[in-house]
């Protein structure tokens, strides 16, 4: 039976005081689904194509207690791989980092990510 | 794409001219029997040889080796091909293993992060993404007679390595968040749903129970925005002339110096991230166990999805080859080759129509000498919701090693034609030759009748 993976991921991003960070969602392998972005309770954006989303400005973003949570809903369509992954690029702070959740699922599974930001 | 016939099936077959060819073999046979030889004897759709199908194998390698496994080994990770590899491997020596059956695209072992599903949807040129290689091994117990007195059994096994590919695949694939409506706003509202959002609030009151007291003082001393004045400093030594006092009084004022916004920012690298993943991943499995209705309908659509996406249009030019060898004792060092193939298609699919161009050459060894077919074939289909007809043939040039006095042409011609005569209960007429000797190759036709719960024959692949 199909099943839903479920994973969480917290990371640390180092801002620029000056410039705004942009976060963007990528469901990779080939497989469908959807992401959502939300600073704290605050709902930003939502899609099934890779898209720029601009979070806000570095310093509010790091002396502001909101975290970026980018959630994704995967489902294993493809016969070739059951990889199932979601990566998040942020770009605007020191660095450009690459987040990524990715499990070998079975056909048909699906998966629940969450990866959260925090901002510093 | 195989249409299946099920339920009940009442078939008349007539072998008309009979199976003349070299070989023919009379049979005592059921009705039934006779049914699946007439289909047998169809080119389309039907259970004929693999390697006389007009089309590209999936499988190479099990083709040209004559086999069909019950169970094909389908890595999907670089160590999972390792591992079904490794069996070639005893004792640091090479061996081949008997009933192998290994399928793999390098493509798809590897991650493929950044591939989106409308990129692969597009189709286009796909020679490395859609390349697969199978790998088989069959044993064969020959009798071995030479330099014995009593002849004792051989352990042969034969090994055959194929590859397939798709050179050009402009036969776009459903994205399902596209074609299915609601699925795309399902998606979107399960992922909000299984989102933690914590308010800024709530996230200040998790973040702050992990982390230490202590490392947030020292973070706060060491602060420069907390920094005192000298006549603070001053006043602070003069009312808590004590050292514990004084430190704590020290700490209150540096404290009160900083914004909360930059209290915030000292704070945010002292949490402890582990604790505070395993916290937010408890929340979130509750609500992913709380959106369990959501997540079946969404289940519902892509499963509709699936069935609504099996017809596709457009080119496909599609390749294979495969070779096989024979080694004696299962050992490397000890090996023959034994054929070879190759088979390359070119079809386009409509709206209920689909051509199919294909090409293809085997060779084999037998007695010694090599044997070489070149085959060419033209299939047709129309296929409507009540009416379905296939017209397929196939040419075929002995290239190589003809014996004195064979014609080096056969061919084999098939004509099906179905209708519906109430849902689900097809009524189908088949004749045609097969290949034979010179041009007086086996006649066959066939009439069948699927009752019930049949699909036709002939359908668009």
């Amino acid at each position: 039976l199909p099943k839903t993976i479920t994973e969480t991921k917290v990371v640390n991003y180092r801002v620029d005081d000056v410039a705004s960070v942009v976060a963007r969602a990528i469901i990779g392998d080939a497989q469908e689904g959807a992401w959502t972005m939300h600073l704290g309770s605050r709902f930003l954006a939502g899609g099934t194509n890779a898209d720029d989303v601009t979070v806000g400005p570095g310093r509010a973003l790091a002396e502001g207690s909101g975290n970026l949570e980018v959630s994704a809903i995967v489902k294993d369509v493809r016969p070739e791989t059951d990889h199932l992954t979601l990566t998040v690029t942020l770009t605007g702070g020191m660095d450009t980092q690459h987040v990524q959740i990715t499990n070998l699922g079975n056909p048909g599974d699906s998966a629940s990510y969450s990866i959260f930001v925090r901002f510093v | 794409m195989k249409a299946r016939t099920s339920g009940a099936v009442l078939g008349l077959a007539l072998s008309l001219a009979g199976a003349r060819g070299a070989g023919a073999q009379e049979t005592t046979t059921s009705l039934v029997e006779k049914v699946n030889a007439g289909r047998e004897a169809l080119a389309a759709d039907s259970d004929i040889a693999e390697q006389e199908k007009l089309r590209t194998p999936n499988s190479p390698a099990f083709v040209l080796l004559g086999v069909s496994p019950t169970q094909i080994e389908r890595p999907n990770t670089p160590k999972a091909v390792a591992v079904a590899l490794s069996t070639f491997v005893s004792k640091d020596s090479l061996t081949v293993p008997d009933k192998f059956a290994v399928e793999f695209a390098p493509y798809w072992i590897f991650r493929r992060p950044k591939l989106q599903v409308r990129d692969y949807a597009a189709g286009g040129w796909s020679l490395v993404r859609d390349l697969t290689f199978s790998l088989g091994t069959a044993a064969m117990n020959r009798m071995q007679t030479a330099g014995m007195v009593e002849p004792i059994q051989a352990p042969d096994t034969d090994l055959a390595a194929g590859f397939r590919t798709h050179l050009y695949d402009g036969q776009s694939r459903a994205v399902c968040t596209d074609k299915m409506a609601g699925l795309r706003d399902g998606l979107i509202g399960l992922a909000r749903t299984t989102s933690v959002r914590l308010s800024d609030a709530e996230t200040a009151e998790l973040e702050d129970s992990l982390i230490r007291k202590r490392d947030l003082d020292a973070a706060i001393l060491a602060s420069p925005e907390s920094a005192l004045t000298p006549e603070e400093l001053a006043r602070i030594e003069a009312a808590h002339p004590e050292g514990a006092a004084r430190d704590r009084a020290m700490l209150e004022a540096r404290t009160a110096k900083l914004t909360p916004g930059q209290l915030r920012r000292l704070k945010k690298p002292l949490v402890d991230l582990d604790a505070l993943e395993v916290e937010l991943k408890r929340r979130k499995e509750q609500l992913v166990a709380d959106a369990r209705d959501q997540l079946r309908t969404v289940e519902t659509l892509f499963e509709q999805c699936a069935e609504a996406s099996t017809a596709r249009k457009g080119w496909l030019w599609e390749v294979a080859g495969a070779a096989a060898g024979r080694f004696t004792n299962a050992r490397f060092d000890a090996r023959e080759w034994l054929a070879w193939s190759s088979w390359s298609t070119l079809s386009y699919a409509a709206e209920g129509e689909t051509f199919l161009l294909l090409g293809r050459y085997h060779s084999s060894k037998a007695s010694g000498s090599w044997d070489g077919f070149l085959d060419a074939g033209l299939r047709g289909i129309v296929a409507r919701k009540t009416y379905a007809a296939s017209l397929e043939g196939i040419g075929r040039f002995h290239v190589v090693d003809k014996d004195a006095g064979e014609k080096p042409f056969h061919y084999r011609l098939a004509v099906v034609a179905e209708y519906m005569v109430t849902e689900g209960s097809w009524v189908s007429v088949s004749f045609g030759k097969d290949f034979g000797p010179g041009n007086t190759g086996a006649l066959f036709t066939l009439a069948n009748l699927n009752w019930g719960f049949g699909k036709p024959r002939v359908s668009v692949p």
